[in-house]
């Protein structure tokens, strides 16, 4: 079965996700701050007439090594989920593939950091990527958010 | 009503469009019972729908063709052509009413006979012809008319799908404005713009106003459901409805439509009391039922209140113990409130009867359900005698919400402008502050109000702590205090729209907005905030006093209702109203009375009694008033109830401890006050209301009988007999009675060997007085 994924950089390493759960690839420019929300949600933001919340991806790993850089507009990958949209911040996106692959499991796992969210790893054409689960971002256990 | 015709209309014209090809087809094959059941269902429905107008000659219609068709259905009547014939002409004539009834014009006189002749008749081949030509000659008379507006019923997601192109058009056309301010465009392209713009504004007011809906479209048919079915139930009740004017989106209309119906059903069925009880009760014959509707920024609040005899919380309690809802144990640890709450348990129900009217088994609790789902609160208050107040809190998401915006540092938030009383300027005014403690008060009119920084409560950085302006807030229950923000900086009628879950979740924001330079701003959740901010316990404590009347300009008082009655000694006295559980009258021989103290038996239950003191008891039956503190009761005799009131004068303290609380002026009149709080403490205490315990034995053997009977008896038990249907307490078996069923909470197993060691076997020696006693006593105090 073929299945069409995104391939993105995210905190340095390279990531998929099913473009299925994506409507589209944003530039985010102007994040509006939303005060005593957990540190992943960066603010609110908007495309056309919708709010989008905006998800920092590498926050919710709780990895504070800042890949992204702040000056310029940041690609995001939008993701309707129970009524509402979200933006989920990555460091950059590289293509759009198909694969036949499932995602295999990874032997010794992936490290605390990405075991959330890990779904495991995934056989390209432009070469391996651990494919993630996109609502897990979204889905932040309480224990992430604080 | 205006919008009920109109639904009625389109209803009945939609149905009509689509009964037309079932029609087509069930001619084509009268033997489709599909089809058949379609036409029928549409006949029956308008039939239905009359009976809300006055209708007459369309519901006789509609319901001979109703019959006419059942016959088919039921196989009585075969559908020939003429058959076929006149339910096509009745169709098209239903039509024609439909014409006439929406422009407003009273039908003409009957002219329905022929239609009629050829739905009830089989035979009759003259009628075949009339009804065609009678629609022509009507269809003409139609073309004649002018035109009308017409309604059209249109899916909700493609509302949705307008609005947001709206929107997005607004945002175009802003860009486009800053381009061409920009751009040193010339006069014509900025007045053509300008044209676009007046022209999308008012697309835009159009387009918002059609989810929007007035609550009269829901409440309008209330009053009549009331009356049907108070005269249902042999009561009578008076429903007041205000804030019908309110706007909230359609959807939720709908969805709300079944929960008010369902409050309101029971309000009629358990709430108000029979015109005798209430007249014996001192109220009204008539109930009075108030549906009030508020809008508080984007909540609506709707507040169901009858005034009928409130809920029974003991009653309730033990209901939910008996259905598993929550153990014997629980009760204890619950507060009043917890308690109410328990109506919107599943599977609870006060109602001693099932009745038509409620109790179908839809529960309080799918009416809870589905407030919820709305993202809606509901909540209960009770008072016995006095009524029950039921608050629906609902969110009128796509409603607009007229705003006030504030900056605060770099930050844009709005706040409902319902909520904001004023604002005041520390630029223009001199503003005091006190500092108290580590909480800040601001002086304002003449009252302290407690000083919150928007920006600390946020935890975001302000501006100037010198250059601020202070909203006085005004939350639901009437309370104020200031919110501290950096600037008020406009007026904005904002669409709120809901955000994710994990914003949601910090409970300060209801929402955000888009404005029309395509920025956000955060709604404040207002009351959020003042549950933050810690006002709230203050909230509950100004709900549950009465209300003070015009608070600005009068000097404030305090109305205390109360019951003023006659005392055996035929004094006039008053008790406070919240004290009495209820009034009863009950025989001079329930009546136990000593020097020192005296009981009276009410429902099984030995209560202490007082008042017996000032004066003698009545020869025969006894008035007397029920005080409960919740958790016990004391009965107090009295001579008659003569009125209720309201105490509006202080209350002047007794100097000794004793009945009197003070004295305190009614109608020129000093009158006594019984002090509640003594008669508690003074015979509520020592005489612990003591349930009549029961025991159960084998009263077919002599011994049991004649021996053991007289002893249980003097230990206070009352004794009945094994096949008794009422439940024991305790049983006692002698011997191998105990292999016998003795139905009971608990046993005492008797024996007749003197030798047994009654530790060990744990059975009793059945001459062994002193152990019998002491179990006897032991396992009365435990069911007491």
């Amino acid at each position: 079965m073929n299945q069409t994924l995104l391939v993105a950089q995210l905190n340095g390493r390279r990531i998929a996700m099913a473009a299925s759960q994506i409507e589209s690839i944003v530039e985010i420019s102007k994040i509006t701050p939303v005060p005593q929300t957990p540190d992943y949600i960066e603010g609110l933001s908007t495309l056309r007439s919708k709010a989008l919340t905006v998800i920092n991806c590498a926050r919710v790993l709780k990895i504070n090594r800042d890949h992204s850089q702040a000056d310029t507009d940041r690609q995001a990958a939008v993701v309707h989920h129970a009524g509402h949209d979200y933006a989920l911040l990555l460091d950059a996106v590289e293509d759009v593939v198909e694969t036949q692959n499932v995602p295999e499991e990874i032997l010794g796992g992936v490290g605390d950091e990405w075991s959330d969210v890990a779904l495991g790893i995934v056989e390209t054409e432009i070469g391996p990527a651990l494919m993630v689960n996109v609502e897990a971002f979204i889905t932040v256990k309480s224990d992430t958010a604080h | 009503m205006d919008d009920l015709h109109t639904e009625f209309i389109a209803e009945t014209r939609e149905m009509l469009e689509s009964v037309q090809e079932e029609l087509v087809a069930w001619e084509a094959d009268p033997a489709n019972r599909d089809k058949l059941d379609a036409i029928f269902r549409f006949v029956h429905t308008v039939k239905g729908n009359c009976g809300f107008f006055d209708l007459p000659r369309l519901a006789e219609l509609s319901h001979i063709a109703e019959s006419a068709l059942s016959d088919v259905r039921a196989g009585k009547r075969s559908p020939d052509v003429q058959l076929i014939d006149a339910i096509f002409a009745t169709i098209d004539r239903i039509g024609e009413m439909i014409d006439i009834f929406e422009r407003g014009e009273d039908l003409p006189e009957s002219r329905d006979d022929d239609l009629i002749g050829a739905l009830k008749v089989q035979d009759g081949a003259s009628n075949e012809q009339t009804p065609s030509t009678d629609a022509a000659q009507t269809e003409h008379s139609l073309t004649t008319n002018t035109p009308i507006a017409r309604s059209i019923r249109l899916p909700v997601t493609l509302l949705d799908r307008v609005m947001v192109g709206v929107s997005d058009l607004v945002l175009v056309r802003n860009e486009l404005g800053r381009l061409i301010r920009d751009s040193d465009a010339d006069t014509t392209i900025l007045s053509t713009f300008d044209r676009l713009t007046t022209t999308i504004d008012e697309m835009r007011e159009d387009i918002s106003h059609m989810r929007m809906h007035r609550l009269d479209h829901l409440y309008s048919p209330l009053p009549r459901l009331v009356r049907d079915l108070s005269a249902e139930l042999g009561k009578k009740t008076h429903l007041e409805i205000e804030g019908g004017q309110v706007e909230l989106d359609r959807e939720i209309i709908e969805l709300i439509r079944d929960p008010i119906i369902h409050i309101l059903r029971n309000a009629i069925d358990h709430g108000i009391e029979s015109p005798a009880d209430r007249i014996s009760a001192g109220k009204e014959e008539t109930g009075l039922i108030q549906i009030m509707t508020r809008q508080t920024g984007n909540r609506i609040s709707i507040a169901i209140v009858d005034d009928g005899r409130g809920i029974d919380t003991v009653k309730l309690c033990a209901k939910a113990v008996a259905n598993g809802i929550i153990s014997e144990k629980e009760t204890a640890g619950l507060s009043e409130k917890d308690i109410l709450a328990l109506i919107f348990e599943p599977g609870i129900s006060t109602a001693h009867q099932v009745t038509s009217v409620s109790g179908r088994g839809v529960g309080m609790d799918v009416v809870r359900s589905n407030i919820e789902r709305l993202g809606g609160e509901i909540s209960v208050t009770s008072e016995t005698g006095e009524g029950t107040r039921l608050f629906l809190s609902l969110p009128a998401t796509l409603s607009i919400v007229p705003s006030l915006t504030v900056q605060v540092g770099d930050h844009r938030f709005g706040v409902p402008r319902s909520y904001v009383q004023e604002i005041v300027s520390s630029r223009s005014q001199e503003l005091q502050f006190i500092n108290a403690g580590d909480s800040k008060l601001v002086h304002y009119r003449d009252q302290k109000l407690r000083c919150s920084k928007l920006a600390d409560i946020l935890g975001i950085d302000a501006g100037d702590d010198g250059n601020c302006d202070l909203m006085i807030v005004k939350i639901a229950s009437g309370d104020l205090f200031a919110l501290a923000v950096d600037q008020v900086i406009s007026h904005e009628e904002l669409v709120v729209k809901p955000l994710a879950d994990a914003i949601m979740a910090t409970n300060l924001y209801t929402g955000a907005s888009l404005l029309d330079d395509g920025s956000l701003v955060l709604m404040l959740h207002v009351a959020g905030i003042a549950i933050k901010e810690n006002l709230l316990s203050d909230i509950v404590k100004k709900q549950r006093r009465p209300a003070l009347k015009d608070q600005d300009n009068m000097v404030k008082k305090i109305n205390v209702p109360a019951v003023l009655f006659q005392g055996l000694d035929e004094q006039p006295r008053l008790v406070r109203m919240d004290s009495v559980h209820r009034i009863v009258k009950v025989c001079r021989s329930a009546i136990r009375s000593q020097e020192s103290s005296a009981q009276v038996v009410i429902d099984d239950h030995i209560i202490p009694l007082a008042g017996t003191s000032c004066g003698d008891l009545p020869d025969e039956n006894v008035n007397i008033l029920l005080l409960s503190d919740r958790t016990s009761e004391i009965a107090y005799a009295i001579d008659k109830v003569l009125d209720t009131v309201s105490i509006e004068g202080d209350i002047l303290s007794e100097t000794t401890d004793g009945e009197i609380e003070g004295v305190t002026l009614l109608d020129g009149n000093a009158l006594e006050m019984l002090n509640c709080h003594w008669l508690f403490a003074h015979y509520g205490k020592p005489l612990e209301t003591t349930k009549v315990t029961i025991c159960r034995m084998n009263l077919d053997d002599a011994w049991g009988r004649s021996i053991l009977k007289p002893l249980v008896e003097a230990a206070g038990y009352q004794v009945i007999g094994a096949q008794d249907k009422q439940s024991a307490d305790i049983a006692i078996a002698l011997d191998e009675e105990a292999d016998r069923t003795l139905e009971a909470t608990e046993t005492i197993r008797l024996t007749s060997r003197a030798d047994t060691d009654e530790k060990a076997g744990n059975e009793i020696y059945r001459y062994d007085r002193d152990a019998l006693n002491a179990a006897l006593k032991s396992r009365k105090r435990k069911s007491a």
